[in-house]
């Protein structure tokens, strides 16, 4: 793909943000972060208090981005089968079998959107597992594929009775969770009480453009970004140190008040996790109209990409959301670049 | 002959007699005309040679009564009892006088040294003054006043004269001194310098921060690197070393998306937002584009000025913006 098709591509990616901007007001940064994982081909999990607007921002990305969408609500009677077929008997008496959600778009399948993954069975996250690490699925003893598919997935930390912690195997799948919270600016608050047109979601996705993205061609575009865009040495060496870091906070001086760091990590930053860091801050050099990633692209991805695949000691897992947000932070100011 | 000889000799005497004008001759003055207050000295006892006496008198005399000032004692003069040296001379003497409708009050500090020893403790006194006054409107009526005496006691220096001061010059002992004003006088200089540079030493590291060890990491690096060639390692160093400055002083990496702390740490580094933004344009061109395109020696002699302004800030010495130029 050329130079000049990317600088295109890139004008789409920016329109598509304006789109959702549209939507979702006061999220900016959230939207910029998914912009960049579907740019990065990443899976994305959007972690929020109830309401903030999380089913809202996804299903308004799925109507830009186009292609097959489907989605699922996760619940603790939710079995594996019922992503692939479901049976009913028609009005003429007999049993008909039909595709799921996951094989009613087939290869075009572009977006899956699973709702409140947290309550869904382990057995369904083995499912998710295979769906989003393989995009296979053997079916019908039929192989299916999902070459364009993304799978966004929300979840509410805040409720715990009947849901099932995502494992750590499963959240690495992810190329990015990401925290959604409630706009602070008074004037957009306001906004969201007393503009009408905020009342109406479904209403209010209506208003970004439908297929705005050729979804079929996301891949290749994705390709030449991670060509396109350089890494010289000193950056690679920066992003060794912040992976050693994840691993090791201690020797790089990193101290969080109330937490023996040395005791706090049992497993960093595995390779797919940052090796997917550097594929975002590519992405988010090329947004920025940047040939090269800077320390700022991998500041601007890194939390979000790195924070859900630390394994925290179980003393600290409690704590796990304050302790990665403030690691994260400590391991930008402790590591020096260059 | 004989008789002219010794008549002569009266004569003489006689004369020199007459010279030393006997106070005692005029009539005491009236009571309720002058009222004294003295302060005399704590010590009374264990004086020896070259120890000072201080004596302050306060005399208040009530018109038409005047003090003839030239009556107060003189300074040098030798204190005789019964014609014999007393050993105690004046050696200071001044007055303070202050005069309202009815009363003339003087302060009239004396200060006496001893000039006499024995070799067991022994009685030594000033003996009494006689001051004169006069009324002004009868001035041939002149009177007098008595100032009492002050006995103290003169010590040895030393137990039966077994040491003798004079044969004990050791090394370690400092001179006897008369006087320590001199010394005195040096102290009070030494401590008031001793003062100025604690006062000047706080200024410098509450305001400039240079004392060595506090805070001076771009005088290090513009030091280092000042003279150097500007080659193409010599750059990469440099920027480092910049860099390394910076998070030294924030204590922690800095990057522009925290450069308001170091602004809140250190104001001063306001004052070249735009350079600091501009170092790290250089930065990322150095470090982080491929194939960067650089005019070397341009951007070694910006970096040098850069740090030089860098020091500045340090310093809390605000950069002339007349100085801050881009590349």
């Amino acid at each position: 793909m050329s130079d000049q098709n990317l600088a295109e591509w890139r004008k789409l990616a920016l329109a598509l943000e304006d789109q959702v901007n549209k939507v979702i007001v006061g999220q900016n940064h959230v939207i910029r972060l998914i912009t960049t994982s579907i740019f990065a081909r990443g899976h994305v999990l959007l972690e929020g208090d109830v309401g903030v607007g999380k089913t809202t921002i996804l299903k308004a990305f799925a109507r830009c981005i186009g292609g097959g969408y489907e989605r699922i609500e996760g619940t603790i009677d939710l079995m594996p089968n019922d992503l692939i077929y479901h049976t009913y008997l028609g009005e003429d008496g007999k049993p008909h079998v039909d595709s799921g959600p996951v094989l009613k778009s087939g290869e075009n399948l572009s977006i899956f959107f699973f709702n409140e993954i947290n309550r869904a069975r382990p057995q369904v996250h083995s499912l998710m597992l295979r769906i989003m690490a393989e995009k296979t699925l053997s079916a019908f003893n039929k192989e299916f594929k999902f070459p364009h598919l993304v799978v966004f997935a929300d979840r509410n930390q805040v409720e715990k009775e009947e849901t099932f912690e995502i494992p750590s195997a499963a959240r690495d799948r992810f190329t990015m969770e990401i925290p959604i919270g409630i706009p602070q600016d008074d004037t957009i608050m306001t906004n969201l009480i007393f503009d009408t047109r905020f009342h109406d979601a479904d209403k209010l996705i209506e208003k970004a453009k439908e297929n705005l993205l050729k979804f079929n061609k996301l891949n290749d575009v994705s390709e030449a970004i991670q060509n396109n865009i350089d890494a010289t040495k000193k950056l690679e060496t920066y992003a060794l140190n912040l992976w050693k870091a994840s691993s090791h906070p201690g020797v790089y001086n990193i101290k969080i008040s109330g937490v023996d760091v040395n005791r706090l990590i049992i497993s960093g930053a595995s390779p797919r996790g940052i090796s997917m860091m550097i594929k975002c801050a590519r992405v988010n050099a090329w947004l920025n109209n940047r040939s090269s990633v800077l320390p700022e692209d991998i500041h601007a991805v890194f939390h979000e990409t790195i924070a859900h695949r630390l394994v925290f000691n179980p003393v600290y897992d409690l704590r796990r959301t304050e302790i990665a947000r403030e690691l994260t932070h400590e391991m930008l100011t402790k590591v020096s670049a260059p | 002959m004989r008789k002219l000889v010794l008549f002569c000799l009266i004569f003489f005497f006689s004369l020199n007699v007459f010279a030393f004008e006997d106070p005692r001759k005029y009539p005491d003055i009236n009571d309720g005309y002058v009222e004294i207050v003295i302060d005399e000295p704590q010590q009374k006892v264990g004086y020896t040679v070259g120890d000072l006496i201080n004596r302050t008198i306060h005399l208040s005399i009530k018109k038409p009564y005047e003090l003839i000032e030239e009556s107060l004692p003189i300074v040098g003069y030798e204190k005789r009892y019964r014609g014999q040296l007393l050993g105690m001379d004046l050696r200071r003497s001044s007055f303070e006088k202050k005069e309202s409708e009815e009363v003339t009050s003087y302060t009239i500090n004396l200060q006496y040294q001893i000039f006499t020893n024995n070799v067991v403790a022994k009685p030594a006194f000033i003996t009494a003054d006689y001051y004169r006054l006069m009324n002004p409107a009868e001035p041939e009526k002149i009177v007098k006043f008595r100032v009492p005496e002050l006995t103290v006691a003169v010590s040895p220096i030393a137990i039966f004269g077994d040491v003798k001061i004079e044969n004990d010059m050791s090394d370690y002992r400092g001179p006897l001194l008369m006087d320590t004003t001199s010394e005195y006088e040096r102290i009070k200089i030494a401590f008031m310098f001793l003062l100025v540079a604690l006062f000047t030493l706080v200024y410098i590291y509450s305001r400039f921060s240079w004392i060595p060890r506090q805070n001076k990491f771009f005088n290090r690096v513009y030091q280092q690197f000042k003279r150097k060639k500007p080659t193409d390692d010599n750059l990469e160093d440099l920027l480092k070393a910049l860099h390394h400055a910076f998070d030294k002083t924030l204590d922690q990496t800095f990057f522009l998306e925290n450069d308001h702390m170091l602004y809140q740490q250190n104001g001063t580094f306001k004052n070249i937002k735009k350079e600091i933004t501009q170092f790290f344009q250089i930065s990322r061109t150095i470090f982080f584009e491929k194939n960067p395109k650089k005019d070397l020696e341009k951007t070694y002699q910006w970096l040098i000025q850069f740090a030089l302004h860098c020091r500045m800030s340090e310093r809390k010495l605000i950069v002339d913006k007349v100085d801050i130029k881009g590349l």
